[in-house]
């Protein structure tokens, strides 16, 4: 116990501080409530896949999957199987769609398709979701930090909460980030490290068959396919498969996290490769630990507490890295559950009942105030249900998250569902679920509170759809000052929600109601009813007559490369600085950054053009954290062709 | 009841087709 302790307390404690160190360096990052929430759109592919890789590396992965590969062989690899299928299922669907909302949360969407009754009901299971889920990861890792290291479990919560609670206040999204990157390394690391031992110390497969029963090697083995034989439970192929559709898809967080990216590109390829490391690290790999608990001989009370049986023989040292891995997993969940329930409390419910029409900057505080307080609930969450157990809990946030998923889907795929039928599906499966969650009925009967989320959810929605003929009117006033603003906007070239919603600082549902006064003019059409053609807009003829451009030049500029003449202004200063600075510029050189910007384009301003540009491939974004820009040849071929834009209108 | 080598090839194929349709979506969206 001596040294092995030791070096455990010592390896925790340097983590944690590690931890706070980036909660402190972060902080200065933050330049406002977008900052705060979405990270100001500036994660790059590579954060956000091993962020969102960190995110299923949960607690409950660590314990369900190798408990199941104790249990049932190579089976428990669907606990990542499941998650991999929700993120590809995610990044050919939804990654793009959401991304091009331009929304901070998922109800922030729905408000914009289905008016702000439903943005707020629905932020109401989003947040208790993701207060449920912050609550199962933090009890989770008390039962872990204290059975290793003796501390009483009160001890073991206040110790990770207080931690998870500092960096997220200081730091926001950036801190969540950056902190994630780090756990989903750790989190790989824990996983080889441990395997990479058993199979050096005991034999590689050829042991486990040896020591195993031949069911151990097949799909489903003991697991089952699910509910077409009468099993409702999590636990078997479609109940996880539809569980993880459930906790990924329609999870406020997850959707903050895709709004963070820096593209739509960066969004879809972050996905694809976050499921390609959970399906690399996270399936047979670490089922396989658990059947070497099996082929060892370990005996447990309960199958889920296996991996920490394993850690224990692991030597001294390596036992401390595979911990922290652990705690990375459990605290990247956690800390992400934070900011989905802040993000959408603030966004959703405070900005739009108090603060229509604040400034990002004037909502830092309310938004730091909120995830504060929201994770004050998870700790008291956690210290109250002790006795609950991960599962259980987790199983509250599969429910709420489930009940607006058919909404979901529906404000991007059905576009003739009515506004007051997703109202009123989403507000009577809320509580009809509450009611069933409460009851505690599942646990007698085995059906899991997400088929009931889901399937009262959906099948409400059908129904009233089929009755519902009449469209409710939406109140929201546009002003005709901001409608002009955005239609010139939308004629230089923002033709996504996204870049709109950027620039002008305004609210997802103000902004949407201005385009579809727009649209109703007849001086903007929509590519597409649906999918991601919706998401695009384009001007018609008469559209076209309204626009004003500085000369021809520019109508073409716009038509060709989606950009105006301010962005090659902007471009032709950014190409003589890059020439001075080096090959590229960081958000942080606030030297160059200045030298770009004037009385009428603030920092602010320059960031959001830059990743417009980006997105429009006339500019590059590089840089692991924060962004840094260089050009590319689009970049070249624009300024070759339409560098002397702005000397012409002069001329003119 | 399959051979569990059967769910690794049924995953790898899943991710290289879910590659492949979501960068054709990138580039039909790219410049929008």
């Amino acid at each position: 116990m001596g040294i092995r302790y030791t070096v455990m307390i010592i390896t925790i404690i340097l983590y944690l501080l590690w931890m706070l160190w980036i909660g402190l360096r972060t902080r200065k990052w933050i330049d406002g409530m977008d900052d705060y929430l979405v990270a100001g759109r500036e994660i790059g592919t590579i954060t956000l896949s091993v962020g969102l890789f960190s995110i299923i590396a949960a607690g409950t992965t660590y314990s369900g999957a190798t408990g199941l590969g104790y249990t049932h062989g190579m089976a428990g690899a669907i606990w990542g199987l499941s998650w991999a299928t929700a993120a590809m299922l995610c990044a050919i669907f939804f990654t793009p769609l959401i991304r091009a909302t331009g929304g901070f949360t998922l109800p922030e969407w729905l408000g914009m398709s289905y008016g702000r009754n439903t943005q707020i009901i629905t932020s109401f299971p989003q947040t208790i979701g993701s207060i449920c889920s912050g609550a199962a990861q933090l009890i989770g890792s008390a039962f872990i930090l204290s059975g290793l290291t003796g501390w009483s479990y009160f001890t073991a919560v206040m110790v990770s909460g207080i931690v998870v609670l500092i960096y997220t206040y200081l730091g926001g999204l950036w801190a969540v980030a950056y902190t994630e990157l780090i756990q989903g390394i750790f989190c790989i690391a824990s996983v080889i490290i441990t395997l990479a031992y058993l199979m050096f110390s005991y034999g590689s497969f050829d042991f486990l068959i040896a020591n195993l029963e031949p069911s151990y090697f097949t799909y489903p083995g003991k697991l089952g396919w699910g509910p077409p034989q009468g099993n409702w439970a999590l636990l078997t192929t479609i109940g996880c498969i539809f569980g993880y559709i459930m906790i990924v898809i329609p999870n406020t967080y997850i959707w903050t996290k895709t709004a963070s990216s820096r593209s739509n590109k960066a969004a879809t390829r972050g996905f694809i490769i976050a499921a390609s490391l959970c399906v690399l690290f996270l399936t047979w790999p670490i089922a396989m630990i658990g059947m070497y608990g099996k082929a060892i001989g370990i005996e447990v009370q309960n199958s889920q507490m296996i991996f920490g049986a394993v850690i224990k023989n692991l030597p001294i040292g390596l036992d401390s890295i595979v911990l922290i891995g652990v705690l990375s997993a459990i605290m990247s969940t956690a800390s992400g559950a934070a900011m989905g329930a802040g993000a959408s409390a603030t966004r959703d419910l405070y900005q739009t009942f108090f603060k229509p029409k604040s400034t990002p900057a004037e909502l830092t505080i309310p938004s730091k105030i909120i995830t504060f307080i929201c994770w004050l609930f998870i700790i008291v969450l956690a210290i109250m249900f002790e006795k609950i157990g991960t599962l259980q809990m987790l199983g509250l946030s599969f429910a709420y998250f489930s009940v607006t998923f058919p909404a979901f889907v529906a404000s991007f795929y059905f576009p003739t569902v009515k506004k007051k039928t997703v109202f009123w599906s989403v507000f009577i499966s809320l509580i009809i679920t509450t009611i069933y969650v409460f009851s505690m009925v599942w646990t007698i009967n085995n059906i899991h509170p997400m088929w009931i989320g889901c399937g009262v959810s959906l099948v409400l929605l059908i129904i009233i759809h089929l009755f519902n003929k009449q469209e409710l009117k939406e109140d929201m006033l546009v002003d005709e000052h901001d409608c002009d603003k955005i239609f010139n906007l939308i004629s230089k070239g923002r033709t996504q929600l996204v870049y709109l919603i950027d620039e002008t600082f305004q609210e997802g549902k103000y902004v949407q109601s201005a385009v579809d006064r727009l649209i109703e003019r007849g001086l903007v059409i929509r590519q597409n009813n649906k999918g991601m053609g919706y998401q695009i807009f384009s001007l018609t003829e008469k559209g076209n007559e309204k626009a004003i451009y500085v000369n021809d030049e520019e109508k073409t500029l716009v038509a060709e490369y989606g950009i105006d003449a301010h962005c090659v202004t902007l471009l032709q200063r950014m190409e003589s600085l890059i020439k001075t600075e080096g090959n590229s510029i960081s958000f942080q050189n606030t030297k160059a950054m200045n030298n770009l910007i004037s009385n009428d384009l603030t920092i602010k301003d320059l960031k959001i053009l830059i990743l417009f540009m980006n997105s429009k491939g006339a500019l590059q974004l590089t840089g692991l954290m924060r962004a840094s820009f260089k050009m590319n040849s689009r970049t070249k071929e624009i300024l070759s062709k339409y560098g002397d834009i702005e000397l012409r209108r002069e001329a003119l | 009841m399959i051979d569990w080598k059967y769910s690794v090839i049924v995953y790898v194929i899943a991710l290289v087709v879910t590659l492949v349709i979501a960068e054709k979506r990138i580039k039909k969206y790219e410049t929008h």
